[in-house]
């Protein structure tokens, strides 16, 4: 019996606001406990929520490029329940009518369907000492601007789903709405996943909350599919539940909470007035939303003559893309900076070396090397050396400039301009070799690459091998 | 009602009830959901519901004010760590 | 020396300008009336001499600096669940015994503006559940000329019939709810406690903006002076007198008093029309369903985590159940647990959603009663006894819960007496920001019925 999997997803993108989506604190990631709390997202009595307009323009955007459809009337509910991460004992979110409805992505020639994404505040955070009888709740989190991205269950493969989040976490990138920094929660994925033989009805559903990394997505659903296959072949009943997964064992693992028996008892927040959406303002804001990277795509083959594959790199991530483009500013030349930025900055950054979210160096830095390479300021083979001085001296911090003049300056790598000095050098090696260069006069062409050589050892970093060839075939043929 | 839809409401409100306290107060609770019974009254329940509504207008604008300061902030409880502490909690 | 128990805003403000007193005095007056008679009334919760005095020490200067508004100087006592910033507010429940607020409420901060005294906090019933009078005390018996009372299905209106005085539940949205503990969102509302119409006109005009911390607030967009109809009689305001309102469900004397008043203005030269409401029938219901609903929710936040009483227990779970048991009272346990059923599973439908449907209806039978009249008089509770309330009628009054479910504005002033002396309240509804009409009306008939409130200013 062939088992099918059938996974949709829950996709939660926290938006790139000032501040968080019903009050003024700031949304910025991290700070010390309870240190970005006000009475509001803190629960006190008599506090009401008061809904961030960027935040409803961040989600349009969403909405947009995911093809969505967005509600001229939109509304706001709470949702019940008790959990000390949420101290108004309800989230704000949306269940009766979502920003968008009805969209869909495309990754890999797929179709994905968007059912809806929703606006809803996120909870704080609880802490939990291992050594201690309590846990801690930090509600600097609470009340941040989240959107959630609800599919169709149409993935049905470990590779479709990655490749799906893979897919929106470029797009948010891209329209400027998440940053989609997945080690700092920005984006966050529940997997919904069930098995059935092909054909047949969806079996039980199993919900993986919480996944935040697209590693771990993989390999939960790898895991739940052997964990359900096992099951149905053994004859054992799956029920439908909420699991965790174990990063360090890999497993998923059912949740204690009851969380599974809950009625949230929606119902519409008396407290948040709907919001109606003119056709224009809808359309102002999606006017605003950046270039997606189809377009730069496009850009990259047709202007810049990239190739296909290179232009699909550089723009599958728009840390990258926009670092590239910024080194262009600097240097114009496409090709070659596409060149380096693939091969030497893509090696260290998947070394490990450097991340792309915080480089030690400016892209206009970047470009100046390149330029440097490109129009003979040094040799070409020297680039990589620059470059690895750029990350070693920001690393080792201190006063030690890192930017590529005078990297290149201390070490010496600037190729003289000075003719004079090319030509007493070429001199020199003229009359310490008299009978190569008698051979060579006699017509033996060969010997020239070893009077080349000399030459070129002398002038290292001084001079181009254009120009030291150019001088050396002058004085040889006096 | 049923002692289990009586269970569950207590869980929703997260309340219990001793047995003695229980009685008297379901047949409470009973005689308000009695009273409060409009099922009888027909009406056209697709009739638009009057809805408070505004424009993106009038929306807050996005710009982060200076949060409360924690000692405010955590004054009526006896924070850790400038943390709300609740007895341990397991996933 | 003048007897302050008969003082209104308006003749303290003219008092004060005049420097028959100053605002220190005044303060000092009412507080050792507060002192003398609270242990007895319990009207107040909390008597906060210092603050008092301190804001009246702040008004006279501005008295002195000839720089006064209408409420410079004049003590007001506010309801328990408007937060006071370092000032307890206990909402009238052991849940928040001893909560000092880190802020202070729209209103609070429009009053200390405007230069008030604020003598203290009025007790209420547990987050003013029950749309009791209580609040109604602390200025029948003289601790301030006016005060500040929330109402989500009538308690101000109950508190002026019951201790003869006049209270305005203001429109929906013309007072900021922020810093007023929530019971029922979509039905609170703050509005002033006093002795006269022209006294909630003046205080309205303080009270009244809009607070970028509610948004459901829209204030005063029009910078309306809702004194503006003041001493103005009733000349040709059509004033519809629905007939359910006068059924066998309200007592005769009532229903006689009210009746009466009717005529009064119309001899005035009101134009009377007898109108029919079917709303009646089913509006306390649809009351009981959406506030318990609302209520449930807004109640859930106490679970004595980052305030309020903190229960004992082993795990999260049986803390905050043994927080909610201890802290909240019966009452506020019934309307929770009813509030969590009309939201449950398939009840969702047949209660929470069909109460909204209705609510829509009522509001729309208002819209179209005000397409010809001005004003909806009727009596404001339908029964003298405050026990045949609780126990017949559950939580609110069908008299009081229409205007609260249509969101409209609506002044209750006294009208009579019962042969037992109690006063009979009567009251006036308007259509959406049509305060100052109701407010014109009901001074209309208070210059007649109790010509002493307006003695000699």
């Amino acid at each position: 019996m062939k088992l099918i999997p059938t996974i949709g997803l829950e996709i939660h993108a926290e938006l790139m606001t000032a501040s968080k989506v019903f009050c003024s604190c700031s949304a910025e990631f991290g700070g010390s406990p309870n240190s970005r709390c006000c009475a509001g997202c803190s629960a006190f009595p008599g506090t009401l929520p008061m809904l961030n307009k960027k935040a409803v323009e961040l989600i349009i955007k969403a909405g947009a490029v995911m093809n969505c459809e967005i509600a001229p009337l939109t509304s706001w509910d709470r949702k019940n329940y008790f959990y000390p991460d949420l101290p108004k004992a309800y989230q704000i979110s949306q269940f009766n009518a979502p920003v968008c409805t009805n969209g869909s992505v495309e990754t890999d020639g797929k179709k994905v369907r968007i059912k809806q994404i929703h606006l809803e505040e996120d909870a704080g955070k609880l802490i939990h000492d291992q050594s201690s009888k309590y846990s801690l709740a930090d509600y600097n989190r609470g009340g941040m601007c989240l959107i959630e991205i609800v599919t169709e269950p149409d993935m049905h493969t470990a590779e479709e789903a990655c490749a799906f989040v893979e897919k929106i976490r470029s797009m948010l990138q891209y329209a400027d709405v998440c940053s989609g920094r997945m080690e700092q929660g920005a984006l966050r994925c529940d997997v919904n996943i069930s098995l059935a033989p092909e054909g047949a009805p969806l079996g039980v559903r199993a919900e993986i909350k919480n996944l935040n990394s697209v590693r771990s997505i993989a390999r939960a659903i790898e895991h739940e599919i052997y964990r359900q296959t096992e099951a149905i072949q053994n004859n054992q009943p799956l029920v439908q539940q909420t699991r965790r997964f174990n990063d360090a064992t890999g497993e998923t693992y059912a949740m204690r909470t009851k969380e599974n028996a809950h009625d949230y008892r929606y119902f519409p927040d008396p407290d948040i007035p709907a919001l109606v959406l003119t056709d224009s303002e809808i359309k102002a804001i999606i006017a605003t939303i950046p270039e997606m990277p189809e377009k730069r795509y496009a850009r990259y083959t047709d202007e810049y003559g990239i190739t296909a594959g290179d232009a699909e790199i550089l723009t599958a991530n728009k840390v990258l893309s926009n670092f590239f483009e910024s080194a262009l500013k600097e240097y114009n030349n496409p090709k070659a900076v596409c060149a380096f930025t693939l091969t030497e900055l893509l090696r260290r950054v998947n070394l490990g070396e450097i991340e792309l979210d915080s480089l030690p160096f400016s892209a206009a830095d970047f470009g100046l090397l390149i330029k440097y390479g490109y129009t003979d300021k040094i040799n070409r083979g020297d680039m990589k050396d620059v470059l690895r001085a750029m990350i070693d001296r920001r690393a080792a911090g201190g006063s030690i400039s890192s930017s590529p003049k005078d990297i290149c300056d201390e070490m010496g790598l600037f190729i003289s301009e000075d003719l004079g000095l090319v030509e007493s050098v070429i001199d020199e090696v003229i009359k310490n070799n008299p009978n190569p260069v008698a051979q060579y006069r006699a017509g033996e062409q060969k010997v020239f690459g070893f009077l080349m050589g000399q030459a070129s050892k002398e002038l290292k970093g001084k001079a181009t091998p254009a120009i030291i060839k150019e001088t050396l075939e002058k004085k040889l043929k006096v | 009602m049923e002692t289990s839809t009586f269970k569950l409401l207590c869980e929703a409100s997260q309340l219990s009830f001793t047995d003695d306290e229980a009685a008297g107060f379901r047949e409470r609770l009973d005689s308000l959901i009695e009273f409060a019974d409009i099922k009888s009254i027909s009406c056209d329940m697709s009739s638009a519901i009057e809805m408070n509504s505004v424009s993106l207008g009038d929306l807050r604008e996005d710009t982060a004010l200076p949060s409360l300061p924690p000692e405010k902030l955590l004054a009526n409880t006896e924070p850790l760590f400038d943390c709300y502490v609740i007895p341990k909690m397991m996933e | 020396m003048f007897d302050i128990m008969q003082e209104t805003v308006k003749s303290l403000r003219t008092r004060l300008d005049r420097r028959e007193i100053s605002a220190q005095e005044l303060c000092a007056e009412f507080l050792e009336v507060s002192h003398a008679m609270n242990p007895d009334l319990k009207a107040l919760a909390l008597i906060t001499d210092d603050e008092a005095l301190a804001a009246a020490k702040k008004a006279q200067l501005c008295i002195d600096k000839g720089s006064s508004g209408a409420l410079t100087g004049i003590p007001a006592a506010v309801n328990d669940n408007i937060m006071t910033e370092g000032i307890i507010t206990a909402c009238g429940s052991k849940m928040l015994a001893g909560f000092i607020p880190p802020y202070d409420a729209g209103v609070i901060e429009l009053l200390k503006n405007a230069g008030c005294v604020l003598l203290g906090k009025a007790a209420i019933d547990e987050f003013s559940l029950g749309g009791s009078p209580r609040s109604g005390v602390a200025v029948s018996s003289g601790f301030a000329p006016y005060s500040l009372g929330t109402d989500t299905g009538g308690a101000i209106r109950r508190a002026a019939a019951f201790y003869g005085l006049t209270g305005l539940r203001p429109t929906y949205g013309r007072i900021s709810r922020y810093g007023l503990a929530a019971f029922a969102s979509s039905l609170d509302q703050i509005g002033p406690i006093a002795k006269t119409a022209e006294d909630c006109a003046i205080i309205l005009n303080t009270i009244s903006a809009r607070d970028e911390r509610d948004a459901t607030s829209f204030g005063n967009p029009d910078s309306e002076d809702f004194t503006s109809g003041i001493n103005k009689g009733v000349k040709g305001l059509r004033i519809a007198v629905p007939k359910e309102f006068f059924s066998d469900n309200v007592s005769d004397e009532v229903k006689a008093a009210v009746l009466e008043a009717a005529k009064t203005l119309e001899k005035q030269g009101a134009e009377l029309t007898d109108i029919s409401v079917e709303m009646t029938e089913y509006a306390a219901q649809v009351f009981c369903i959406i506030g318990s609903a609302e209520a449930a929710s807004n109640l859930a936040r106490y679970d004595g985590v980052n305030f309020g009483l903190r229960g004992e227990g082993a795990g999260y779970a049986e803390q905050i159940v043994d927080s909610r048991n201890r802290g909240f009272g019966s009452e506020v346990k019934r309307r929770i647990m009813f509030g969590n059923f009309v939201l449950s599973g398939e009840n969702y439908n047949d209660y929470f959603m069909k109460a909204h449907v209705l609510r829509s209806k009522i509001k729309a039978e208002y819209d179209e009663i005000f397409k010809n009249a001005d004003i909806i008089l009727t009596p404001t509770v339908s029964d003298l006894s405050e026990k045949d309330i609780s126990t017949k009628r559950h939580l609110a009054d069908f008299c009081t819960v229409s205007a609260s479910l249509a969101g409209l504005p609506c002044v209750t002033t006294t009208c009579g007496y019962r042969a037992n002396g109690l006063p009979v309240g009567m009251s006036l509804t308007g259509r959406k920001c049509g305060e100052a009409v109701i407010l014109q009306a009901a001074d209309c008939f208070e210059r007649i019925f109790s010509p002493e409130l307006f003695g000699q200013f």
